[in-house]
């Protein structure tokens, strides 16, 4: 699989730099052309790409600043016990670390790495990407002080609460996670080999967090630029006027729109505005799946998952937050019409 | 030992419950249905010439919806879409005094397969119509308004003289007026019928907000000729904006700002708007869903009036005759882009202009001066298919403008400015077709319009 992975991933670097080249020249002057394919393909690419690395960053330092300066007792300590509430604060986390879909997941490998129990940690990964002060502030820019903002908070972190609790009934939680990440589990050296152990002192402990990230960055990196790439050309293979056009319905309208979140792969803190576009021709429970399942389920997240969670563990995830989702918008639909 | 574990038999079960709870709620079906957020004219009383309006809360199916539209007493008319607003446009106006009964019956239906759940009825009554005038005083002019004819006139706006023009919405309850600011610019003000909610709806600035008309579906057109770059330098060519007096939101019509025109008038379908084009001496008329233009060339500096339908419209130019010019009117169709002279035969003399259509469609007013008659006007009224007909309305020695139907197309009012006295004072006056007879309603008042 990690070979897929890094295939995909040196494919969409060499398309990276293809596309930086290719800025540079004129072809057609030269009497060369690609297909139209060819850009749309690098500039949808480029557009995932550019917009998500900088969450992935800001997730990845906060991954090396959790493993330098929170130990394991500290996290034991600090979150409730009891999993029902663990699942709750795991999906109020966002609002102290506010990281994107992209950040959240380096993130939620580290807690895990510090002993983090199952339902808080995968509360914390379905809910972070919408729970957080930017997007919050980002869909009240879109959308005001109104219904779409409240179903969006209430129902990401109501879903984000019911799986995470249903992966609280494994019994032995480190099968949730990849072989991997489980070594890594018993001890940050094991991690990151060639890192020393931080001397006491601030500067040391901020330069180690710093390399940690910087690692974190580049392992992570290659899954963000394969699922960059994968959903880049099932954008251009499958063009949004063709999903669009099979809109109409209560229960079709949803799927459409999951689909499209699928397919689009933005960024949550901006797939409000985006999602402007289609209200008035779809339904108002469809732009809600939208704006719940895409920030939980697209498809560089969904390669970025794979690298912390057996594939069982995504897949039941994946499962499990379409159906919420889809019962949920279709009886929004039906049954209140926001 | 279990092939499943406690997560693969949670996961399980909660996907069969999940996936029931989904057809259970398939299978009940839309509950809610579409939902409806406003209707007008509401409880109360209500203009004649009011359209109906039903605004939807999404995108409507419209065949579904005109196809359970009724009203009672049955009424003909056209329906007209705006977003999802739907107005139904009465071929004649609304009887006065008249309850009427709007009824939309259930099922009426969304693209998107939503459906109207329950019936949706409420009646209106319709009232007399009114008049809304300036009045000038040594500051300047004000607006303001009889309720009825027979009511006391009451000043609504407190402009400091300021008010420059001013335009009467469809369903008569809003007035929107032009007043001038600090700046000597021209602002656009939005009142209530009765003078209440008096507020602010187009900072203007520099620029020169003037000649508002309202749609039947409630848009604005207006002229805006923009402020001097330099203190003491000209006003610029005036455009045509577009203006949604509820949100303040103001476009031009054309993308192109080197087409510039001034003067707009809708249609009564809201499907066309004409104004004129003082650079090439012509009236525009713009095809609001097609952007078509059509040109009709006219050197007299206003628009013409328009059939019922939106698809005829009267206006006049001069021609020479004799070696005089003369103001002669003509028809212009817009179906099949034919111009022709209006009367048939054709007047051997005198100017004929001001042609002004009833709502009906049936009479034209128009202004006539004699070509022997020195300077003073006369007004006659004449069937709209074009018989050389005259009915004399007012054949006082005046000058006469501002001539206006009621909804009913039983009155004219008009602006009548007597000759050959001293200080004359500004009048009007209204005709009443059935009778034949004329009464002054208010001196001292000018630009009078139909408040219905």
């Amino acid at each position: 699989m990690n070979k897929v992975f890094n295939i995909l991933g040196l494919l969409g670097l060499a398309l990276l730099l293809l596309a930086a080249f290719l800025g540079m020249q004129n072809w057609a002057v030269m009497g060369f052309a690609l297909p139209d394919q060819f850009y749309t393909l690098s500039t949808i690419f480029l557009g995932i790409f550019i917009e998500a690395a900088p969450f992935l960053l800001m997730g990845t330092l906060a991954s090396g600043f959790v493993e330098v300066f929170l130990d394991r007792d500290a996290i034991q300590r600090l979150m409730p016990k009891n999993a029902l509430l663990g699942a709750v604060a795991g999906g109020l986390l966002g609002f102290i670390f506010p990281v994107c879909e992209c950040g959240v997941i380096p993130l939620t490998r580290r807690f895990f790495s510090k002993g983090l129990a199952p339902a808080t940690g995968i509360a914390f990964l379905l809910a972070s990407p919408v729970i957080n002060p930017i997007v919050v502030a980002s869909t009240y820019a879109a959308y005001g002080w109104g219904p779409v903002l409240f179903w969006r908070i209430g129902l990401s972190l109501f879903i984000a609460v019911a799986v995470g609790l249903v992966f609280a009934l494994q019994a032995r939680p480190a099968q949730l996670l990849k072989p991997t990440p489980l070594i890594q589990i018993s001890g940050a050296s094991v991690d990151h080999p060639h890192i020393a152990p931080a001397a006491p002192g601030l500067g040391p402990r901020i330069q180690r967090a710093l390399v940690i990230a910087g690692d974190e960055f580049f392992e992570m990196g290659r899954y963000l630029i394969a699922g960059s790439l994968v959903a880049a050309l099932l954008q251009t293979v499958v063009p949004q006027t063709a999903l669009l056009a099979v809109g109409s319905g209560p229960l079709l309208s949803v799927l459409v729109m999951m689909a499209l979140a699928v397919l689009l792969s933005i960024c949550s803190t901006v797939d409000a505005f985006v999602s402007l576009a289609f209200v008035g021709s779809f339904t108002s429970g469809s732009i809600l799946s939208f704006l719940v399942f895409g920030p939980m389920v697209d498809i560089k997240s969904v390669m970025l998952y794979l690298q912390v969670f057996q594939r069982k563990t995504v897949l039941y995830m994946v499962w499990l937050v379409f159906l919420f989702v889809l019962l949920a918008s279709v009886f929004i639909n039906l049954n209140i019409g926001i | 030992m279990n092939r499943f574990g406690r997560l693969d038999i949670a996961v399980g079960a909660l996907s069969l419950c999940l996936l029931a709870a989904l057809g259970l709620v398939l299978w009940r079906g839309d509950q809610v249905g579409v939902s409806v957020l406003a209707v007008s004219p509401l409880d109360g009383p209500a203009a004649a010439s009011a359209p109906v309006a039903i605004t939807f809360g999404e995108a409507m199916d419209a065949a579904s919806v005109e196809s359970r539209f009724s009203l009672q007493p049955q009424t003909a008319g056209r329906f007209v879409w705006r977003d999802n607003t739907l107005y139904f446009l009465p071929g004649q106006a609304f009887a006065e005094g008249q309850t009427y009964t709007v009824r939309l019956a259930s099922g009426a239906s969304t693209h998107l397969g939503h459906v109207l759940a329950e019936e949706l009825s409420w009646s209106f009554t319709t009232r007399s119509p009114g008049m809304a005038f300036m009045r000038s005083s040594d500051q300047g002019a004000e607006l303001w308004t009889l309720t009825d004819l027979q009511s006391t006139p009451r000043q609504v706006t407190d402009m400091a003289g300021g008010v420059f023009d001013f335009a009467v919405s469809v369903d008569g309850q809003q007035i929107l007026y032009s007043a001038f600011n600090q700046q000597a610019g021209i602002d656009l003000w939005l009142v209530g019928r009765q003078g209440e909610d008096n507020r602010m709806v187009l900072n203007c600035g520099l620029d020169r907000c003037y000649a508002p008309d309202w749609s039947a579906d409630g848009r604005v057109a207006y002229s805006r000729a923009p402020g001097p770059l330099n203190p003491g330098e000209g006003y610029g060519a005036p455009r045509i904006w577009l203006l949604e007096p509820a949100t303040g939101q103001s476009v031009r019509l054309h993308a192109d700002t080197q087409k510039i025109g001034y003067g707009p008038s809708w249609s009564p379908d809201a499907g066309r708007l004409a104004y004129y084009d003082g650079v090439q001496n012509r009236i525009v008329v713009v095809d609001m869903l097609s952007g078509q233009e059509i040109y009709l060339p006219s050197r007299v500096g206003v628009v013409g009036s328009w059939m019922p339908d939106g698809d005829q419209m009267l206006y006049y130019d001069t021609k020479l005759a004799d070696g005089l010019a003369l103001y002669t009117i003509f028809r212009a169709d817009f179906s099949t882009e034919d111009i022709l002279p209006f009367f048939e035969p054709q007047p051997a003399d005198g100017d004929y202009s001001m042609p002004t259509l009833s709502p009906s469609g049936e009479w034209v007013a128009l202004r006539v001066r004699p070509a022997d008659g020195g300077p003073a006007d006369q007004v006659w009224v004449t069937p709209a298919d074009g018989r050389f007909a005259l009915t004399a309305a007012e054949t006082e020695a005046s000058l006469f403008s501002d001539l206006s139907w009621d909804p009913q197309s039983r009155f004219l009012l008009y602006h009548r400015m007597q000759l050959g006295v001293g200080n004359p004072v500004p009048e009007v006056w209204v005709w009443d077709r059935s009778t034949g007879t004329t009464r002054l309603l208010v001196r001292d008042a000018s630009a009078p319009a139909w408040l219905p």
